[in-house]
Order: structure tokens, then C-alpha cells, then sequence
């Protein structure tokens, strides 16, 4: 152990961060600060010097997500054996709820508590410090680094740094009405514009074989001119919150213990704030999706309910439902698929999928066989029949002479993550940068990501 | 980076930009699929030890550089008819069939009938009983 390295992990950033961090510079002069927020926050530069989380290496993120869908797994087995919790919740009103809930747990519980718990073992691993101060942790990070530090041997204190609040989310309006399909309907819920405009040229085939579109709305940002020959349904709350709440009563009343504890497991780390999450949390987003879900396919009664959720948790309630209400549920592939948790378990009545390595892929992590049929990508059709401009008028947009005969390399950039860091993508686009630089006959174009925000590639360029 | 030759876009159609590229160069984003379709040589930068996340260089449909120096190989041989060049396209046609099924244009078409016949086949109007709605 280095006796007198002192290790501070920032949580959070907020412009009082620097004041608190001279003052422990002061008290300890042997001090290593790493700052575990974003990458791309303009404070962290007012904080020099400052060590940024590197991450365990290009596998960490596979690695957390594996320790996370076991977290998951073994939480979902504890409740099965309750019988409350069977009755109460995995079978509420007789629909099968349980790989909604392994999703949910995953994504919203599990995920940050593997990343948290692996990135602390592996900093207390390569810095080996005497004693590890953390800013403004919650609960689960400061138990889980409790926990580690029991094991270790270092001591571990937290300091509270106030931080900014966060500005509120929009909420969708309040529709109550809700209008039988006339003949054959597709009911598709959408959570992006993207997925309408993915599945444009499909919903026009099937307008000409007479079928109606009704497009449900499941995020505020969809916009109905992206394709207005459909009807837009709010997926809103037709009924009295207060009413679900109450019926959401009996989950809270469970007297149960959800989970065995040991004094040395992750779970152990995380209760209690599992078991309230189970309790309060877990049930409400799953069991008014279902709820809204299944009112709408009763009075609307579509022919076919057809998503492109397939990674979310929202499409195993769609199918959970439908199944109940006996009307088939379709996904239409929209992303490539991955060796990566969220594709486990895939269940939809029919999936249409891009090709025959994605049907094998998920077939591997579970899903039916006969539910495939390859398709190719829908959106894919736009750029095989796209009437393209010529060369001089995107070149006039990217503000290059029209007569500009250079050859055009297009880097498409990708915004920083856990697996992609900062110094990573900063050494690439600057590769690429001195690289391309060097041919006089080629003009490099970097398309940056929809998310990329930090401005680490208009700096490196400029 | 010298005036004139770099130039940054975040809302230009991409579409648009692969048509009339060379080629593209990425990490492992899911738009090597599109410049594949469009004919276009890819070289995927993995300056890690990880695998790629996707199967482009595996395939041979990309090239790996695994470095600056190795990047500087690549890229001049891909703006010529190389032998590189020719090598990449040719295993273009089995990558889409593979991932993609066709470059037809025809997935909508395909997507749509499969809906269709799903009402068919597996509709059957909801049964009152069976729905418990308070």
C-alpha cells in the first residue's frame, strides 16, 4: 500500500468542486484526484491537474454488463421463490412480466452498480492508495466502496459537494379518447422519429392493401409531420393515476424479504436501496406500461401491434400483453444486433430481422428459431432508390469550391462512452487528422455522431 | 490541420456524403453497413487490443489499422485502383447477403408482407372474458 496516497474520486462535478478539492490539496498534499463524470463536462477543465478514468480496457463494458445480467438473474430467482411476489407481480392480471423485469432490473439497477463496483476495484487495484475520499456518492457507490474497502484494507470517507439541478422532463398530454380500428390495423409504437421514418415505406405498403397505421406516441418528441398519413395516439394515462398508485399498494404492503444476504455479496452492498426499488420503483414504470398497453389494444383492437424496441423493456411488455389479448405483436429489426446483454431472451411473435447472422445471434442468446424472418433493413430501401445530389452542390453545402476535384474521405466519428474514452478518440482523430492531411489530393469530412457534443473533434481539426 | 482539408459536419445527410466518398473510416459504427451497400471501401480504426465490435475487417469488407503508421499504409492505396482496393470489393456482395439479406431495395416490401400475413395467420378477435379491466 502507498501509505501516503490519498485517492479522491469525483462523482459529480459542480463549480464549487474546485474550492473543496484546494482545501484537501492542503490537508493532503499527496493527493491523486480521478474524475469519474463525463468526459466532455466543461468543469473538469477548470480542474487541472486531474486524472480522468481510463477504464480496465477495451472489455470492461462487456464485463460490467455480464456482472450485471447475473445481479439480475440472481435477484429475479430469490423473487420467484416468494410466492407474493409470483402472484403479485410476475403474474399481475395473468400476464408473464418476468423478462420485462430481468430488463428493467438490468438497465435501470444492475448497470450502474457493476459499473461502479468494477471501476472501484480496479482503481483500488492499480493506485493501491491509503485512503479514498469520494464526492457526493450515492447510497450503493458509497457501500459498494465500503464494502471494497473492507476487503482492502483502506479507509474511506465521502464528501458532499452541492450540485446543480437538473432541468425537468417534458410530459406527454392527457388523451382519453380511443377509436376502434376500422378493418385491418397496425398499431406501431414508436419511441423515436427515427423508427417512424425507418418504417415509412412499410406502413405505405400496407396502407395500399387497405390497412390503417395508428402510431403511438411513446416519447413527447415525436413529430406527426415525419409521416402524416397516420393516426397519433398519446400514450397517455386514460384513468386516474391516483387509482394505480393504489393498486401498486399491494406491492408495497409485501412483507417478504426479497433477497438472502451475505456480508460479502454485491446484493448485500445494495440492499436496502434494491428492496425499495423492487418495492416502489421497479413495479410503477412496468405495471402502467402494461396497464396503458393493454387498455389501448382493447378498445383500439389492431390486427397486428408491431415495435422497434427490441432492446428495451417496453417491447417485452408489448409482447406480454398482446399475448394476453391474443393479438400478434411483430419487431422490426433497427440497429444491428450485438453480444451484449439487452438482445438476451428476444420474444416477439414474428421478428423481422436484417439477415441471417443476426437470426443466429439471437437465436444463441435465446430467442425462438421460428419467429425470424429475414427481411434486409427497411431504411436501407432510401438510400438504394435515393435520388442523390451531384458532387458540386454537396460540395457547395460543406462550403468547398464546386469545382473542388479532390477525393472526399468521410470519417464518422463516435461520441465518447466508458468504452470509447476521451484520450482514445482524441489520439484517432488525430491520427486521422495528420494522416489525411498529408494527401493533397483528398479533403477529409468528419460526420460527427447525433450525440457528440463535447467539441473534441472541431478542436483537434481546427 | 492545413485550411481546406478537414472539414466538420454534424446535421449533413450522410447519405448524401458516402455517395460521393472514397471511402469511410469509423470505429465500429453500424454506418460501415450503409457505406458498404454504397460499394465503398471502409478502414476501421482499432488502435486497442479489443476485437472490433463489429465484423467489417473480419469479414474483409474493411481494413484494421491498428495504428497511425499503419493507417498511413492503407489510406493512399485505397484512393487508387490498388489491389487492396479490387480485394475489397469483391467480398462486398457475401457481407450484404449475409448481414443485410440484399441490396434490392425490396426490405419494406418484404417487412410489410410479413405483417400482413401475420394478421392473417395468427389474428383471432379478442376474447371479453379473457380481459380483466377495472
Amino acid at each position: 500500500m502507498k501509505d501516503d496516497l490519498t485517492l479522491a474520486l469525483l462523482t459529480r462535478l459542480s463549480p464549487q468542486t474546485k474550492t473543496v478539492l484546494d482545501a484537501l490539496y492542503n490537508k493532503y498534499p499527496q493527493l491523486k484526484i480521478i474524475n469519474l463524470t463525463d468526459n466532455g463536462n466543461p468543469l473538469a477543465k477548470t480542474l487541472s491537474p486531474l486524472g480522468r478514468w481510463q477504464g480496465e480496457g477495451d472489455n470492461f463494458y462487456q464485463k460490467y454488463s455480464k456482472l450485471a445480467l447475473d445481479l439480475s438473474r440472481q435477484t429475479i430467482e430469490v423473487l420467484k421463490q416468494d410466492t407474493n411476489w409470483n402472484n403479485t407481480f410476475f403474474n399481475y392480471k395473468n400476464i408473464d412480466f418476468t423478462n420485462a423485469i430481468l430488463h428493467q432490473l438490468f438497465i435501470f439497477f444492475f448497470m450502474d452498480t457493476a459499473k461502479d463496483y468494477l471501476q472501484f476495484e480496479y482503481i483500488i487495484k492499480r493506485e493501491n492508495p491509503a485512503r479514498i475520499i469520494i464526492t457526493s456518492p450515492d447510497k450503493i457507490q458509497l457501500n459498494l466502496l465500503n464494502m471494497l474497502a473492507k476487503q482492502y484494507n483502506i479507509d474511506v470517507c465521502k464528501l458532499d459537494i452541492q450540485t446543480e439541478s437538473k432541468p425537468k422532463k417534458k410530459h406527454l398530454k392527457v388523451s382519453l379518447h380511443l377509436k376502434p380500428a376500422k378493418g385491418n390495423c397496425l398499431l406501431f409504437f414508436s419511441s423515436h422519429n427515427v423508427h417512424i421514418k425507418h418504417m415509412q415505406d412499410v406502413f405505405n405498403r400496407l396502407i395500399s392493401y387497405g390497412w390503417q397505421i395508428k402510431i403511438v406516441k411513446l416519447s413527447a418528441d415525436i413529430d406527426e409531420v415525419v409521416y402524416p398519413k397516420a393516426e397519433y395516439i398519446n400514450f397517455t394515462i386514460p384513468f386516474n393515476p391516483y387509482n394505480l398508485l393504489c393498486r401498486l399498494g399491494a406491492i408495497k404492503k409485501l412483507t417478504t424479504k426479497p433477497l438472502k444476504l451475505t456480508n460479502n455479496s454485491i446484493l448485500s452492498a445494495v440492499y436496502p436501496e434494491l428492496s425499495d426499488y423492487l418495492r416502489y420503483r421497479l413495479p410503477k414504470p412496468v405495471l402502467m406500461k402494461a396497464e396503458l398497453v393493454s387498455r389501448m389494444l382493447y378498445k383500439i383492437r389492431p390486427t397486428v401491434c408491431a415495435s422497434m424496441d427490441h432492446t428495451s423493456s417496453f417491447g417485452k411488455i408489448l409482447y406480454a400483453v398482446g399475448k394476453k389479448h391474443n393479438i400478434p405483436v411483430v419487431c422490426i429489426q433497427h440497429g444491428m444486433a450485438a453480444d451484449w446483454p439487452v438482445y438476451h431472451d428476444i420474444c416477439f411473435d414474428r421478428f423481422a430481422c436484417f439477415g441471417e447472422s443476426t437470426k443466429r445471434l439471437l437465436i444463441k442468446q435465446g430467442a425462438k428459431p421460428d419467429i425470424f424472418e429475414i427481411t434486409g433493413a427497411c431504411h436501407y430501401d432510401r438510400l438504394i432508390h435515393k435520388k442523390y445530389k451531384t458532387k458540386g452542390e454537396l460540395l457547395k453545402k460543406l462550403g468547398l469550391s464546386v469545382s473542388d476535384d479532390r477525393q472526399i474521405i468521410v470519417y464518422g466519428s463516435q461520441w465518447g462512452t466508458l468504452n470509447n474514452p476521451y484520450t482514445r478518440r482524441k489520439r484517432i482523430i488525430e491520427s486521422i487528422c495528420r494522416v489525411a492531411g498529408g494527401i493533397d489530393k483528398a479533403v477529409l469530412v468528419v460526420k460527427l455522431h447525433p450525440l457528440e457534443n463535447d467539441g473534441l473533434v472541431r478542436q483537434v481539426v481546427s | 490541420m492545413p485550411n481546406g482539408q478537414a472539414v466538420v459536419v454534424q446535421h449533413t445527410d450522410l447519405y448524401e456524403l458516402l455517395y460521393h466518398c472514397r471511402m469511410l473510416i469509423t470505429q465500429w459504427s453500424t454506418i460501415g453497413f450503409e457505406a458498404v451497400l454504397l460499394n465503398k471501401p471502409l478502414i476501421i480504426v482499432n488502435f486497442g487490443a479489443s476485437d472490433d465490435l463489429l465484423p467489417y475487417a473480419a469479414e474483409k469488407v474493411a481494413v484494421r489499422a491498428a495504428n497511425e503508421r499503419h493507417l498511413a499504409a492503407i489510406l493512399p492505396q485505397l484512393l487508387t485502383e490498388s489491389e487492396l482496393y479490387a480485394e475489397l470489393a469483391e467480398r462486398r456482395t457475401k457481407f450484404i447477403s449475409k448481414h443485410m439479406y440484399s441490396a434490392d431495395g425490396l426490405a419494406s416490401l418484404r417487412t410489410a408482407d410479413m405483417i400482413k400475413r401475420t394478421g392473417n395467420n395468427l389474428y383471432q378477435a379478442p376474447n371479453s372474458n379473457n380481459i380483466n379491466i377495472t
